[in-house]
């Protein structure tokens, strides 16, 4: 008996069927219904992702506002429930923006480079914009009539035009705002990496619904969190920056995952990391023009070797 | 980069709220799916998936890398959905078990069969009457339609595992057909 479950399981020959007796095909017959019927059931439309990682995110600030918090927790806690406010309070500016651009019959000019390219824009202004790779600059209809803001997502190098008008960056963290001036902004997930090669740059980020500022002069860059203030000052270590300005990788006590991250967006492929290297971090000047090249600097350093199988390279 | 479970998980034991949305994005439609199948309810199965990735985040400390993902959320939610259960009247548990009783399965294959009446049966039955692990490598099986090494890996166990628990979803479903009291 069991083997007839058996070979129901494994998809079972017609060949193989059509051996049993009378009485082994009827149980055949009823195991095969119960089989194929289960299969059938009509599922609903998945509800949408995002809307339920909003709701989740909702329902868990809720929980945390009114748990109790234990003693040497507390800072851990509140830095998080901050950063799920922040969260919330953006997706409402970014409502509101976009229902000013739909009154404005959405003629806003979208500015976007996919992986492995590179962009440069001049907007009306004259100020010169280079997207890196995987980046979008959103430029509002309107711009330099009064205002200059843009949005950026992704990593971009802007040469701004002097004028009395600030131009205003808004990214996922916070923004930034200058008068005319060089500098590099960079956004990863929720962080955000400003550095100035000339002229100053001012860096907001809306903490607990207060805006906070640090100033940047030429030669220094700092590191925000949404939700957090402004990082710390530094002066910028390398010659040549941003690197990816020189085809080159500029690291900093970087995570080996956000190094391999810009790797697969500069040159769009995608790398496996065997173990848990989560730990690594990296720091240093790397060639970058050609994978391989840098693929196996990179290698030498953590004392690992790779494998590029059609654009999908495995760290190992 | 498509960072595998195991990374993901390390990560969100140190509290990155990131990898945790990256696991939500990525788990969320399964499970709904395989909520639904138990509930049938639409918003019920909503608010299950929120309940069990809370559960998730709150102990995120204890989360065990090696784990497989979904059978972890797949025990929270039964959990959760068993809960739920234990509170509705048992008038309404009898009214189920009469309806199960008038619609007996046929024995002689000649008969003509009612299958809308035999999938509510089997629905039933496999979400009653097998356990959680069985169910949900038949759930894998049969509503998802993954193969049997895809079940094995995506809950780290053999295949031979799967197998086995397949064959006792199959037998159980076929003598509650034949003999519907419980």
């Amino acid at each position: 008996m069991k083997s007839f479950y058996r070979r129901l399981i494994n998809s079972m020959t017609n060949k193989a069927k059509n051996e049993l007796s009378g009485k082994e095909k009827e149980q055949y017959n009823q195991i095969k219904s119960i089989w194929e019927e289960s299969g059938k059931f009509s599922m609903p439309k998945i509800p949408d992702t995002e809307k339920s990682w909003l709701n989740l995110q909702r329902a868990l600030r809720n929980l945390e506002s009114t748990e109790q918090v234990h003693p040497g927790m507390a800072d851990f806690v509140f830095g998080r429930r901050r950063k799920w406010a922040f969260a919330v309070s953006f997706i409402a500016i970014v409502l509101f923006i976009s229902t000013i651009f739909m009154f404005k019959d959405s003629d806003q000019v979208i500015y976007s480079a996919k992986k492995m390219e590179q962009l440069s824009v001049e907007l009306s202004d004259g100020s010169k914009i280079r997207l890196n790779a995987q980046t979008k600059v959103t430029v509002p209809d309107g711009f330099n009539e009064g205002y200059r803001e843009v949005t950026l997502k992704g990593e971009a190098y802007f040469e701004v035009q002097k004028s009395e008008i600030p131009f205003i960056i808004h990214t996922n963290v916070g923004d930034v705002t200058v008068l005319g001036t060089k500098f590099n902004v960079q956004t990863r997930n929720d962080r955000m990496e400003v550095a100035v090669n000339e002229g100053i740059v001012r860096v907001t980020s809306r903490v607990a619904d207060k805006d906070s500022s640090v100033i940047l002069t030429a030669g220094m860059m700092n590191m925000s969190e949404s939700g957090e203030y402004p990082g710390a000052l530094h002066v910028i270590q390398f010659k040549q920056y941003p690197g990816w300005l020189y085809n080159k990788l500029t690291l900093q006590q970087t995570n080996l995952v956000e190094v391999l991250e810009e790797i697969e967006r500069r040159f769009d492929v995608n790398i496996r990391l065997n173990a848990i290297e989560d730990s690594i971090k990296i720091s240093g000047i790397f060639e970058a023009s050609n994978l391989d090249s840098t693929m196996s600097s990179l290698c030498i350093l953590i004392g690992k070797a790779y494998r590029n199988e059609n654009g999908v390279i495995t760290i190992y | 980069m498509q960072q595998d479970d195991t990374i993901l998980i390390t990560k969100i034991k140190q509290s990155d709220r990131n990898a945790f949305k990256t696991l939500f994005t990525r788990y969320q439609a399964d499970l709904f799916k395989y909520i639904y199948y138990k509930t049938l309810d639409y918003s019920l199965s909503e608010d299950f998936v929120q309940e069990t990735f809370i559960k998730v985040w709150m102990k995120r400390i204890s989360l065990n890398p090696d784990q497989s993902v979904f059978s972890y959320l797949a025990a929270i939610s039964s959990n959760l959905i068993r809960d739920h259960f234990k509170h509705l009247k048992v008038r309404e548990k009898h009214q189920e078990s009469e309806k199960e009783i008038s619609t007996p399965f046929h024995d002689n294959p000649e008969e003509v069969m009612d299958y809308r009446i035999l999938r509510e049966k089997i629905h039933s039955i496999v979400n009653k009457h097998l356990s959680d692990t069985c169910r949900t490598i038949f759930y894998l099986s049969r509503i998802e339609g993954r193969s049997n090494p895809e079940i094995a890996g995506l809950l780290k166990i053999t295949k031979k595992k799967v197998e086995n628990q397949l064959y006792i979803a199959l037998k159980t479903i076929r003598k509650k057909l034949k003999n519907p009291l419980p």
